[in-house]
């Protein structure tokens, strides 16, 4: 799939949670929105692109991609 | 027909019991009950006639009159409360006379037709006057009275005949009670009394065809023309609705398969006896001549379609499928439902894909409408489902509706809320539109809040600071029944001063002191209820505020009792079912993860098929693989993606891009013109299952006819699932509902059983609840305790700027149905015939655009062309349109923006420019090619049937028969090889065609309703009106009931010549139609003809077909001339007159045969059959009319209605019948 | 229909528009100022009184007071009630119609005088009564009548 479009719906999710005020939790949220909704094949192309530098992904959306990778794949 | 007691006044529910003693009975009611209701409650009848059940009693028909012992007079049973002790005498020789007396008034100015009257054994009035024994008239009819009274047919659906009128007020009462419209009054005083509208006809009133007054109406004054076409029903099935998601309950009444009409079901749970113009009346689609009925299959999107058995189009589709599997892998297909489908079918559906299929790539059309509504209160209350009964909106104090639009929407609910907004209760309204709630008759909202598109959240974190801030929280509730830590979180991020009114007052466009008192007033007015619609859901920030709605109804106590709730109005009849049937990809049925293990191993288990944990793709997704090259084969049932999702290129993109595309539908739409697998669909009165509604009430759908298709949709889905070697074998739908109870504890004691024994049941439905769960979250939470979520506004990303400065967004319209697949091709495109762009006065000033103007609409998607409205109901900044009509395209422009937790679109939001433009745009010129292409693609096949009526399809002649191809098919009469066969045949369409220019009607010509705009302009230049083409501004193509206008602008030098010129003008054709300028002129029926009753022998006609060409004196010279002939009844031709113009020669002959004597016979023409044809055989009385071509359907109808025996196509030994086949022996 | 009556309506609603039960004063200030009631007026009235063109077209007609049309210069008025007809009214009602060559309801063509009915304006004392414009005239014969429509043709 288009990245982009996997950058702009992760980015998204990553606005929602991180407006709650513990931060490590808002990480958790935000892999466990994913790995609850996405396609595995949608969350593997993210995880690809999070280590590769991860352009355009908000901060606390990369950190949380990989941080939690192992829950993700 | 009826099978409910009317009981005559309203049922009363009192904790006082009354005892009173009626004709000798004791009967026990509670107060307030009227002494009518009693009588029938103990059986007893009371003659009546301006009382019925729905309706507060009124008194005036004096029938019900009654002695009551100790008091004096005769005082009316239904105005007349119960009390303890009384004894009422319901009949008594006194009560006799008087009720004759007035039975005799009644019907001294009722017009004595029972025998021929359409409700002939279904009328009160007759039935009253069989029981108060009336056996004389003495008063005659030379007096004053109302029989000529003139009939009112311009509803399309149903008529008013005042000359049966006895002004008993019902329909009035019924528009006002009932619906809540008002569109009814009794005019005038005395005898001058009369139902009207105070305008010229009900279709130019306020009447939003309801049919309630229809329904009411105790004579056939008020009557479907339905029942005056069939007569009256035999038998009646109850079923529900397949529209919105109110699911109200009908009876569908019926006279053998034909459908009689559709009546609301007293007994409806969500609708009591209520229905809408959709649901009542727009039912016509089912029976559509447009349905396709045979599977259909072709290698690619640009290949004819191949008609094949079912067989081998299952096999086919279940081959491609097995190959591209093969070939890309497990993940390279998926299914979609639709909420158009019942509970069976999508739960078949999806068991196809994750057992048979071994993917969870199957997603529903809820995924661009409800998803966020899903996904946020199961989130904050723990399931994915509306609180409250409709019924519940009776005890509501503040009723606040937002982004919903209910008296279009979900117009019987609507109704419901309106009568608890006249009893008092408070209306906050928060929409950037002016919706009728807003300000309607006898509704008036305490606050509009007018928000701009896309500050939704905005807006609930405003109202959540004031009721943070103000101490408006109910601190025990939240105590109690919610998780403290997210409350406390979320009071900490409300209380912000970032969050209060005067802070987002701006970005909301609505004064913080409307904010502040709405808030106010939701918390404080007692029990409070919110209704919302896709306004809410259809953002990128959907799901955000669902769960702001859910967080404030926690904050303030109102949810989990009557009168309060968050209550999603769905948009379809079942998008709550095919949610609950696990037709999202992450969830099975009952909203479990396919990640769970406990549910993951119940289905392995059931279903015996290893099952994948990972959730699917959703529908978006699945367009974007498509076009990434990964996702190759859709199966597509009953949903239209192409029509109803955004960005229209995408999608079309997407499909394309895929190998195997398989549609399901009742009618080539427009995904399936991107198919290459055709199933086709049955209607909602061909099978059986069940819908669940908004109110999470499960009702039943039951077959009425035999599908024209052949099979029931969960059929065709399961041979489908055999094909691909997983046996499904379900005798009926009930099996598969056993089936879902058993798997999904929330159903686990539904089944079709307990439907015919309830007639609905709304889930939860377990042993704990064995008669369902009216209202939910009662003492906790579905998830134990209630989550508040932080709902922080972020504004859309489909920001305006100078290129793109309004914003878009999108609703719907009573009379029009989703993407108007149905409803379309019904009559209810009388009241909405295209899609229109709503713009401000200041907005459309400022662009030069004019009402009616066509305006190009685009944005960063794309572009399209709409009509342009000027009204004040949409805000400077905004422009409103609906998206019925598929030309309109109003999705081409909508983008792929979606909600950041469901991928719901953000359909409500679209940057655009508006600018004045004298064509189509683009996409609607290329749409257009294609569209008619793929129609051409499907063959009309001759399909042999049993029939013995010649014509089936038989609409009114006045009103013609326009169609996108151009033709329709009716049933015909074949004589071949010495033997009559029935089968299906397609005749082309004429159509009375206007020139209009500059709002002139100059000449109407009958055409073949295509290319139109060519015929405009070609016969403008042929015509010298123009000189070229550039002097054409603009053309506008407008359906009217009777034809077509094409209302041209053309420079006005040109039109003041045109008007020097008018009726000095030749070259129109001989048609008969010379000197018809508007299209009321255009198709008349010949008055009073007189047909021969003339019969002819088959082999008279066979013998002129052979000898008639001899005769032709001046063809056989010149080859270009037609003739018609007089034939006797032995065969032979004994006139014979030549013309240029078949309309000529037809003349010549009448004329030549007025001059000459009567004998016997009939016309046998050399060219086609036109109306005009056939009328002028008509006028001259001739029995039949031979064409050696084909008819015009509407010179069937013609001579369907005169009583002509019409013959095409007779050339050697062979020859087709259209009407009158008993002339022929 | 003339804008200024256009203008006069819609201040007249405006002036009502929260005064609860509104109508009836509503359409007695619109005939009292323009000298009826027009259809056309239905609409805006409806749509600021939340109420259905049908119901206020169902007031208007039910009072035979309000008229939709335009009326003369002058309106006739003649009574029909009990004590004036036993004074010999319904005569004065058939030459009334005759000669001004309209029957109730309906405008003389010269535009001068519009002819209705009454029941009763309270004069009984000096039956047959009739009216022109406000002023009511007590026992009106034939030649009476004449004048009153003498004079108002010369007004």
């Amino acid at each position: 799939m288009n990245v982009e479009q996997l950058i702009t719906m992760a980015n998204q999710i990553g606005t929602f949670f991180k407006s709650s005020p513990d931060q490590e939790q808002a990480k958790k949220d935000i892999v466990m929105h994913l790995k609850r909704f996405w396609a595995l094949s949608m969350r593997l192309q993210l995880i690809e692109h999070a280590q590769q530098e991860g352009k355009g992904l908000e901060p606390i959306v990369k950190e949380a991609i990989i941080q939690h990778q192992a829950l993700l794949a | 027909m009826s099978k409910y007691t009317d009981f005559g006044t309203p049922a009363k529910t009192s904790a006082h019991q009354i005892t009173l003693e009626i004709d000798g009975t004791q009967i026990t009611v509670a107060e307030g009950t009227s002494i009518m209701h009693a009588a029938m409650v103990g059986g007893v009848t009371v003659p009546k006639l301006c009382a019925t059940d729905s309706l507060d009693p009124y008194g005036s028909c004096r029938l019900c009159l009654v002695e009551i012992e100790g008091r004096r007079g005769y005082p009316a049973s239904c105005t007349t409360p119960v009390a303890e002790g009384i004894k009422v005498k319901t009949q008594t020789p006194k009560l006799a006379d008087i009720r004759r007396g007035v039975m005799e008034l009644y019907i001294s100015d009722h017009p004595l037709d029972c025998l021929t009257c359409a409700t002939n054994g279904d009328c009160e009035l007759q039935d009253m006057a069989g029981a108060v024994g009336l056996r004389e008239v003495r008063y005659g009819y030379d007096g004053e009275n109302h029989l000529k009274a003139e009939k009112d047919t311009s509803n399309p659906y149903f008529q008013f005949d005042p000359s049966k009128c006895i002004v008993c007020s019902r329909c009035v009462r019924a528009c006002e009670e009932v619906q809540g419209t008002y569109a009814l009054t009794i005019q005038g005083r005395g005898f001058e009394s009369k139902v009207a509208s105070g305008t010229e006809n009900f279709l130019e009133s306020e009447c939003v065809s309801c049919g309630a007054c229809v329904q009411a109406c105790p004579t056939a004054t008020l009557i479907e023309k339905s029942v005056v076409q069939h007569g009256v029903p035999e038998h009646s099935v109850t079923t529900t609705c397949a529209y919105c998601g109110v699911g109200c309950s009908f009876d569908a009444e019926m006279k053998g398969e034909q459908v009689v009409r559709m009546v609301p079901s007293k007994n409806g749970g969500a609708n009591h006896g209520h229905s809408c113009v959709k649901g009542r009346f727009a039912w016509g689609y089912a029976t559509h001549q447009d349905r396709i009925t045979t599977p259909m299959i072709r290698k690619s999107i640009h290949d004819a379609w191949t008609e094949v058995s079912w067989d081998e189009a299952i096999n086919y589709a279940a081959s491609e499928i097995t190959r591209i599997q093969a070939k890309y892998g497990k993940e390279a297909v998926g299914g979609i439902t639709s909420s158009r489908c019942t509970n069976e079918e999508v739960y078949v559906t999806q068991k196809l894909v994750r057992a048979v299929l071994g993917t969870n790539n199957v997603d529903t059309c809820a995924r661009v409408c409800h998803s966020p509504t899903g996904y946020g209160l199961k989130q904050t209350l723990g399931e994915s489902a509306g609180t409250q009964t409709f019924d519940s909106v009776m005890h509501s104090d503040v009723i606040f509706v937002i982004g919903a639009n209910p008296t279009d929407g979900h117009p019987v609910f609507a109704s419901q809320m309106k009568r608890r907004l006249r009893e008092g209760a408070k209306l906050i309204v928060a929409d950037p539109r002016q919706i009728d709630l807003v300000s309607s008759t006898h509704v008036k909202a305490d606050y509009h809040l007018k928000l701009r598109p896309g500050t939704n959240v905005a807006l609930i974190s405003a109202m959540s600071h004031v009721i943070v801030t103000e101490g408006l929280v109910n601190e025990a509730f939240v105590k109690e029944r919610c998780e403290i830590d997210s409350f406390e979180a979320w009071r900490d991020f409300a209380a912000k001063q970032e969050n209060s009114p005067e802070a987002l007052s701006e970005a909301l466009g609505v004064p913080a002191e409307d904010l502040r008192a709405a808030a106010r007033l939701y918390a404080t007015g007692g029990n409070a209820a919110i209704y919302y619609g896709l306004g809410v859901t259809e953002h990128s920030q959907g799901s955000t505020m669902v769960m702001g709605i859910a967080n404030l109804s926690m904050a303030t106590a109102n949810v989990g009792r009557e009168g309060v709730g968050v209550n999603p109005l769905r948009g379809q009849n079942n998008v709550q079912g095919s949610c609950d049937m696990g037709s999202m990809p992450h969830e099975y049925p009952g909203y479990r993860h396919v990640s769970d293990d406990a549910t993951h191993a119940l289905f392995e288990t059931a279903w015996g098929r290893p099952l994948s944990k990972e959730p699917g793709l959703r529908i978006p997704n699945m367009l974007d693989e498509a076009i990434s090259g990964s996702f190759k084969a859709l199966y597509c049932v009953g949903e239209d993606i192409v029509q109803s999702d955004p960005n229209t290129q995408h999608v079309t993109h997407g499909l394309e891009s895929m190998e195997c595309v398989i549609v399901q539908d009742l009618f080539l739409n427009e995904t399936a013109m991107y198919a290459h697998v055709f199933f086709p669909g049955a209607s909602f009165l061909e099978k059986s299952g069940t819908f669940t509604n908004a109110e999470r009430r499960i009702s039943p759908v039951r077959r009425v006819m035999t599908p024209k298709n052949g099979y029931e949709d969960w059929e065709v889905t399961a041979k489908l699932a055999n094909a691909l070697g997983y046996p499904m074998h379900y005798s009926h739908a009930s099996d598969i509902l056993d089936e879902i109870a058993a798997l999904t504890p929330t159903f686990k004691g539904v089944s079709f059983k307990k439907l015919d024994e309830l007639g609905s049941v709304q889930w939860p439905c377990d042993d704990a609840n064995p008669s369902g769960t009216p209202t939910m979250h009662i003492d906790e939470f579905v998830r134990g305790k209630g989550k508040f979520f932080i709902t922080e506004y972020v504004p859309t990303t489909e920001k305006v700027n100078a290129k793109y400065p309004l914003i878009l967004t999108t609703g719907r319209i009573l009379s029009q149905y989703n993407v108007g697949a149905q409803t379309r091709r019904t009559q209810n495109v009388t009241w909405h015939t295209e899609d229109i762009i709503e713009i401000h006065p200041h907005d459309a000033e400022d662009r030069g655009i004019k009402d009616g103007d066509w305006v190009g609409i685009s944005s960063r998607a794309g572009e399209t062309v709409l009509h342009a409205k000027i009204t004040e109901r949409v805000q400077p900044g905004v422009v409103y349109t609906t998206f019925h009509h598929p030309e309109s395209g109003a999705n081409v422009i909508t983008t792929d923006i979606s909600d950041w937790a469901t991928n719901c679109p953000e359909f409500k939001v679209t940057a655009v420019q508006l600018t004045k433009v004298t064509q189509l745009s683009e996409w609607q010129r290329e749409y257009k090619v294609f569209s008619q292409e793929q129609i051409g693609f499907v063959q009309h096949p001759k399909n042999e049937v049993n029939a013995k009526s010649a014509c089936i399809l038989m609409p009114d002649v006045k009103q013609p028969l326009i169609t996108q191809t151009g033709s329709s098919r009716l049933m015909v009469q074949k004589w071949q090889a010495d033997e009559l066969k029935s089968l299906e045949d397609c005749v082309a369409e004429e159509v009375p065609v206007a020139m209009i220019y500059n709002g002139i009607s100059h000449a109407v010509m009958l055409a073949t309703p295509l290319d139109l705009e060519d015929f405009a302009l070609g016969f403008s230049l042929a015509e010298g009106i123009l000189n070229s083409p550039k002097e054409l501004y603009g053309i506008e193509v407008v359906q009217q009931a009777s034809g077509i206008e094409l209302k041209m602008d053309i420079a006005s030098g040109r039109f003041s010549q045109l008007k020097n010129r008018r009726r000095s003008m030749t070259g129109r054709t001989g048609c008969g139609l010379c000197g018809a300028e508007s299209l009321e002129q255009a198709l008349r029926l010949p008055d009073g003809v007189n047909i021969s009753k003339d019969v002819f022998d088959k082999a008279a006609l066979l013998k002129a077909l052979k000898n008639a060409a001899s005769q032709q004196v001046l063809q056989s010279e010149t080859g270009a001339t037609h003739a018609s002939f007089w034939v006797n009844p032995n065969g032979d031709v004994t006139m014979v007159r030549e013309d240029v113009g078949r309309h000529n020669a037809l003349d010549k002959l009448l004329g030549a045969r007025a001059q000459q004597g009567t004998e016997a016979g009939f016309v046998l023409t050399t060219s086609r059959a036109s109306y005009e044809m056939v009328q002028k055989v008509a006028v001259a009385g001739v029995a039949m009319l031979v064409a050696i071509s084909a008819p015009t359907g509407l010179a069937v109808r013609v001579a369907e209605q005169c009583g002509v025996t019409l013959v095409g196509f007779a050339r050697f030994e062979q020859f087709v019948v259209y009407t009158h086949p008993e002339r022929l022996v | 229909m003339v804008e200024e009556i256009l203008v006069s309506i819609e201040k007249h609603i405006q002036a009502h528009i929260n005064v609860p039960g509104a109508l009836m004063p509503l359409l007695h200030a619109i005939q009292d100022d323009v000298g009826y009631v027009p259809e056309s007026s239905y609409s805006p009235i409806a749509k600021a009184l939340n109420l259905s063109v049908a119901e206020i077209h169902g007031v208007v007609t039910f009072y035979h007071h309000f008229r939709t049309h335009a009326p003369g210069k002058h309106i006739l008025q003649i009574c029909r009630a009990e004590s004036c007809q036993a004074m010999g009214s319904e005569a004065l009602e058939i030459y009334v119609k005759k000669t001004l060559g309209v029957d109730y309801h309906q405008t003389t063509s010269d535009g001068a005088i519009t002819l209705e009915p009454i029941y009763c304006l309270g004069n009984c004392a000096c039956s047959p009564a009739a009216s022109i414009d406000d002023q009511v005239c007590g026992r009106v014969d034939i030649d009476r009548v004449n004048e009153i429509i003498a004079e108002a043709r010369a007004a």
